[in-house]
């Protein structure tokens, strides 16, 4: 058995030895595009579960109402973009995993805005602020 | 085809994931290509190693006791006491208790058995695995490039507040402006 | 007659605790062997796998029978042992510690018992290839870890693995050839050179097996 074993990690070696890693992967992202604002309103039941956690990070907003939710998949180094419903465009690039961290680019073409983040997987982050509607767009991104 | 290519073929057919037809055609290829079999091979061996080493962390563990720590962290059913009987009258004042308090108590006991299956039926679950994790950590910025108007907060979460989350935010001046402006080289704080 | 998982589940869902016993003690091992692969850690992957039954028990109402039950143990076990794995990570300050701890670190975890005992030098070897295993599985992200545990130990299809990891085909297949590849880079520093004799004894068998 031992024998077979070392023979199966030579093999591995000899794997490793005639052919470079090249980077293939990629990372699924769900997006929830949230309508928030300050008027009193039901909960929407699409968001019960982080009801709480909107109203504590967003203080001061009281209503949230999810308006999509997306899934992308995004290949590595290949840019998706979302539309919104303020006629706006989110765009997301998977730039790829280092260690336990996945490093992802969100950038929002019509504002200029571009932000790089290394974030660990199954971590809810948010990017807020676009008006809409009488209040703002929250986009609750989550990465997997 | 390129070493990607054939590593990516030997690992759809490794796994299973080729049609009938598309297995048939790479299964010719492999008797005409010593390096796909090669590939195969090595995967094979890998594939054993890791299984081999696997095996023994589970063989090496104890699972004594195992399912009596999962079920002492389950809810148990409410336990119902059978009343006492008085003391000393005989068995007519026996036969009255049984025959009164029994049948309210039976019924007590499915009240409290159906509150118990309503609490739990009604009560949030614990873990939808569909949910994200709403807790907060190290979502960690390394460049932000601010081309507009708009000004970008990024608000970090609060240590130790597993509810906090990291937020980046895109404010219009008026957000961020107590209600002045700067005048042209005048410092704003 | 053996019941079914998903008989078995429907009486859970029904109050039967025997039912649920019957679960854990059917998937106690498989549970503890996506644990121990992910967390590298004995204990933690014995609190995680009891955690998860736990939660298993405290959800089955939920369980629709849209996947197996194993996929939805699975994918529990997964998402237990992420949610230590950053837990603890918070509390270390350091990168989280790659070694294999256990309270008798000394001895080689034994093998099972209808294996004939082993000769000191190859038990030396073998303790060996294991630490190299060790630590070539902990330089891997978690998820990488994670879908190639699915994949080569416990042997899922790619779509059981989307289900449990609850992603696209496409990831788990980019991912699944990613983690192969980041595994034989890892193994590779410890196979070159270092004076361990395991790298001259592979190559070795490598050359006797393809004359």
């Amino acid at each position: 058995m031992l024998r077979a074993l070392l023979m199966g990690l030579g093999l591995v070696v000899g794997l490793v030895g005639v052919r470079p890693a090249q980077a293939a992967d990629q990372a699924d992202l769900k997006v929830s595009v949230i309508h928030a604002t300050k008027k009193a309103g039901p909960v929407d039941p699409a968001l019960a579960r982080i009801q709480s956690t909107l109203e504590k990070t967003f203080g001061g907003y009281t209503s949230f109402r999810e308006l999509a939710k997306h899934k992308i998949e995004l290949p590595l180094k290949k840019t998706k973009q979302i539309k919104l419903p303020n006629d706006q465009t989110a765009g997301f690039t998977y730039e790829g995993s280092v260690k336990d961290q996945e490093k992802i680019r969100l950038s929002i073409p019509r504002s200029r805005v571009d932000v790089s983040l290394r974030v660990p997987p199954r971590k809810v982050f948010y990017q807020a602020g676009l008006p809409y509607d009488g209040g703002i767009l929250i986009l609750a991104l989550y990465l997997r | 085809m390129s070493d990607e290519e054939m590593l990516s073929r030997a690992e759809r057919y490794f796994d299973g994931a080729m049609s009938a037809a598309e297995a048939r055609t790479f299964e010719a290829e492999l008797d005409r290509s010593p390096e796909l079999m090669a590939e195969l091979t090595d995967l094979q061996s890998g594939r054993d190693l890791l299984r081999s080493f696997m095996d023994e962390q589970v063989q090496g563990a104890d699972f004594n006791g195992f399912f009596a720590a999962v079920q002492a962290q389950l809810p148990q059913p409410t336990p119902v006491a059978a009343p006492a009987a008085p003391v000393g009258t005989g068995g007519r004042v026996r036969a009255w208790w049984a025959r009164y308090w029994t049948p309210v108590l039976v019924s007590a006991a499915a009240a409290a058995a159906v509150a118990l299956l309503v609490g739990r039926l009604s009560a949030p679950a614990a873990v939808d695995d569909d949910d994200p994790v709403i807790a907060g950590g190290a979502v960690q910025v390394d460049e932000v490039t601010n081309e507009g108007p708009k000004t970008v907060l990024i608000s970090m979460p609060v240590e130790d507040d597993e509810e906090s989350s990291t937020v980046i935010w895109l404010l219009d001046d008026e957000d961020t402006a107590a209600g002045h402006e700067p005048a042209d080289g005048e410092d704003p704080i | 007659m053996e019941l079914t998982d998903q008989e078995l589940v429907a009486r859970c869902q029904r109050g039967d605790h025997r039912a649920f016993r019957v679960l854990v003690d059917k998937y106690q091992r498989r549970a503890y062997g996506i644990a121990i692969g992910i967390l590298r850690n004995p204990d933690d992957a014995r609190d995680a796998a009891q955690e998860a039954f736990i939660k298993v028990f405290r959800n089955v109402d939920g369980f629709k029978g849209d996947s197996s039950f194993y996929t939805w143990l699975y994918r529990i076990v997964v998402n237990v042992c992420i949610d230590h794995i950053r837990k603890h990570r918070k509390a270390r300050n350091v990168e989280y510690d790659d070694t294999f701890r256990r309270s008798d670190e000394a001895e080689v975890m034994p093998l099972s018992g209808n294996t004939r005992p082993m000769q000191p030098g190859v038990a030396h070897e073998t303790k060996e290839l294991n630490g190299v295993l060790q630590e070539a599985l902990g330089r891997l992200s978690e998820n990488h870890r994670t879908i190639i545990l699915l994949r080569e130990v416990e042997g899922l299809s790619y779509e059981e693995i989307a289900e449990v990891m609850e992603c696209h085909l496409g990831t788990v297949m980019s991912r699944l050839h990613h983690a192969r590849k980041n595994l034989q880079l890892a193994l590779k520093p410890y196979l070159e050179g270092a004076g361990s004799g395991l790298a001259e004894r592979a190559g070795q068998g490598v050359r006797k097996e393809r004359s």
